[in-house]
């Protein structure tokens, strides 16, 4: 059902379309630093876009950091809120149910497909953009955010790492998409919720006088993968990040297994 | 007796403030063709998705093929073919990959998928477009792969929610030979339609419905049997037939129509030859399917 479920996401014309478009973000990005006038070293901009012109691995990491508050929320919006509305919708999950396939397997198949999906979104990032790095900037030693000098390869392995800890920081977001799917026949609604979710986070996030309810907003810590580069990794906040993406992932994730397995299929 | 495939105990559901189905009991046995019938509304299709395990009852039960809990409908459901207020695909797939899905899903081995998907779609005649998207089919190709879905593999038991929607007369006509020849191998099937010829012709057993109530069911033939029918003697002299029958009978051209029910017909027959009456024709006007169901359920639905 699992590997159904797989096709069924990565068969979608407009998903592919989604990863196409966003695979074209860090090499655009690239491009246009590469290319510009005064290169990218002005201070501006997301986390590491300062750096990129020093060392290929940055330019998946500004990518990443550039696309994480908003397109990879929405990205991760679409598929997880198309998870069970769309088939509801389409009426494919009532022929799946009298095919005596329970509803819990139906239910974590699409679960754990809309999660990969969203991995394989970051780490899409992270190669293509460690790609087009190579083509477009230096690839010898990097200087860490610390001082530090680490071998090229080591660099390269610490940007996939960073996507993974960028990927699993919108699981809560994927989470919040499939749970409200359970709820409904209309994809856009459920993926309307989980990017309003988002953003609200990200809003509450600003606010100074609401310092006290920061460590439970989902998209607090997500920006802790930028202390992937420092020397040594500084994993506090990582690990912050990944508990709290748990916490959110937990309760949603028992909303969405509860009314599915509760609920009446009339469409 | 037959075994009982589908039981129903007093089902009812409620949507809201509205009843959908109202305490509905019917049993359908083995081997029978059951005939679901009723206006669009009437909780045809609530009905069959609570005996699916689809909607949870708020009263009463159900069996199907002996399995009597929702939560293990899964033990049964490989024996029963289901097509279900209308197809149900993905748009973006093909009618093959959209079949392997299913088939994937219920947990047949890859290469005996093949063939069951190929017999399916012959069956219905989509075998020319099996790799074309299934959004850019027609209504009728759509509602055929529907029931193409529904005949994928060995089942003892096809419950077939108004297969006959949106098609043309030459598929009604394929989807009533389908059935034909579903029910000649002994399968059991249940259909729901509200178009009572249709199911005048391919129906053993039926049952009406008529606002989430079940009003009437039985086979057919007796069914006919208990109603009023209407009986055609021509014959001489007319005023003496008129007088053995009573004021049942009326005057139609120089027939005598009498609205009388079967077993009185042999004893009638009896006495008028037995009084000298010649008799030259003594027919049963049998009633239709929607003239039966007029009389049970009342006048003023979309019985059509």
């Amino acid at each position: 059902m699992f590997v159904e479920e797989l096709k069924r996401v990565f068969r979608r014309p407009r998903n592919l379309i989604i990863l196409g478009l966003i695979a074209l973000v860090p090499i655009l990005l690239g491009v246009v630093v590469r290319f510009a006038s005064h290169g990218g070293s002005h201070g501006g901009g997301p986390a590491f876009f300062a750096e990129i012109t020093q060392n290929a691995v940055f330019l998946p990491l500004a990518a990443l950091a550039s696309m994480e508050t908003l397109i990879l929320p929405l990205a991760a919006s679409i598929i997880a809120g198309d998870s069970v509305a769309g088939d509801a919708a389409n009426g494919s999950l009532r022929y799946l149910l009298v095919r005596r396939v329970p509803r819990a397997r139906i239910i974590h198949a699409k679960i754990v497909a809309a999660l990969v999906y969203t991995l394989a979104l970051s780490l899409m990032i992270a190669v293509i953009g460690l790609v087009a790095g190579a083509i477009l900037f230096p690839h010898h030693q990097v200087v860490t955010l610390s001082g530090v000098s680490i071998s090229f390869l080591h660099g390269v392995g610490e940007a996939l790492l960073a996507a993974v800890v960028v990927g699993a920081s919108i699981f809560s977001v994927t989470m919040v998409g499939i749970a409200v799917s359970t709820f409904t026949s209309s994809s856009l609604a459920a993926t309307s919720i989980a990017v309003t979710v988002a953003i609200a986070s990200e809003v509450l996030d600003a606010i100074p006088q609401l310092e006290k309810i920061r460590p439970i907003l989902l998209s607090n810590y997500w920006s802790s993968f930028i202390n992937i580069f420092r020397s040594p990794i500084l994993a506090g906040p990582i690990y912050k990040d990944l508990l709290e993406q748990l916490g959110w992932m937990a309760v949603f994730y028992l909303l969405a297994v509860f009314n599915f397995s509760q609920r009446d299929i009339t469409s | 007796m037959s075994a009982a495939i589908i039981e129903a105990d007093g089902l009812t559901k409620r949507f809201g403030g509205q009843t959908a189905v109202d305490e509905v009991t019917f049993s359908v046995n083995e081997g029978a063709v059951f005939g679901f019938l009723g206006p669009n509304g009437a909780g045809k299709t609530t009905t069959i998705r609570i005996v699916l395990g689809l909607i949870f009852a708020d009263a009463g039960g159900f069996s199907l093929l002996g399995e009597q809990k929702s939560s293990r409908l899964h033990r049964v459901l490989p024996r029963v073919g289901a097509f279900i207020e209308g197809p149900g695909y993905v748009p973006y797939l093909s009618a093959r990959q959209n079949l392997d899905r299913f088939l994937a899903a219920e947990g047949i081995r890859r290469s005996g998928r093949p063939k069951l998907i190929a017999d399916a779609l012959e069956a219905v005649g989509l075998e020319m477009v099996v790799d074309k998207p299934v959004g850019r089919y027609s209504l009728g190709m759509r509602q055929r792969l529907g029931i193409a879905q529904a005949l994928l593999g060995e089942r003892d038991l096809y419950i077939l929610d108004e297969p006959t929607n949106g098609l043309d007369p030459s598929g009604m006509r394929e989807v009533r030979r389908l059935i034909g020849e579903l029910a000649a191998q002994g399968k059991t099937v249940f259909i729901s339609t509200h178009l009572l010829a249709e199911a005048e012709q391919i129906c053993s057993h039926v049952a009406f419905m008529s606002q989430g109530r079940l009003v009437k069911s039985g086979a057919l033939d007796e069914l006919r049997n208990d109603y009023p029918q209407q009986l055609k003697i021509l014959g001489t002299p007319v005023a003496r037939i008129m007088e053995f029958i009573g004021s049942q009978a009326r005057l139609d051209g120089s027939a005598v129509i009498a609205d009388l029910t079967p077993k009185e017909g042999p004893r009638l027959l009896h006495a008028m030859i037995a009084d000298g009456i010649e008799i030259a024709e003594f027919t049963w006007l049998t009633p239709s399917l929607e003239e039966i169901f007029i009389a049970e359920v009342g006048e003023g639905f979309d019985v059509r």
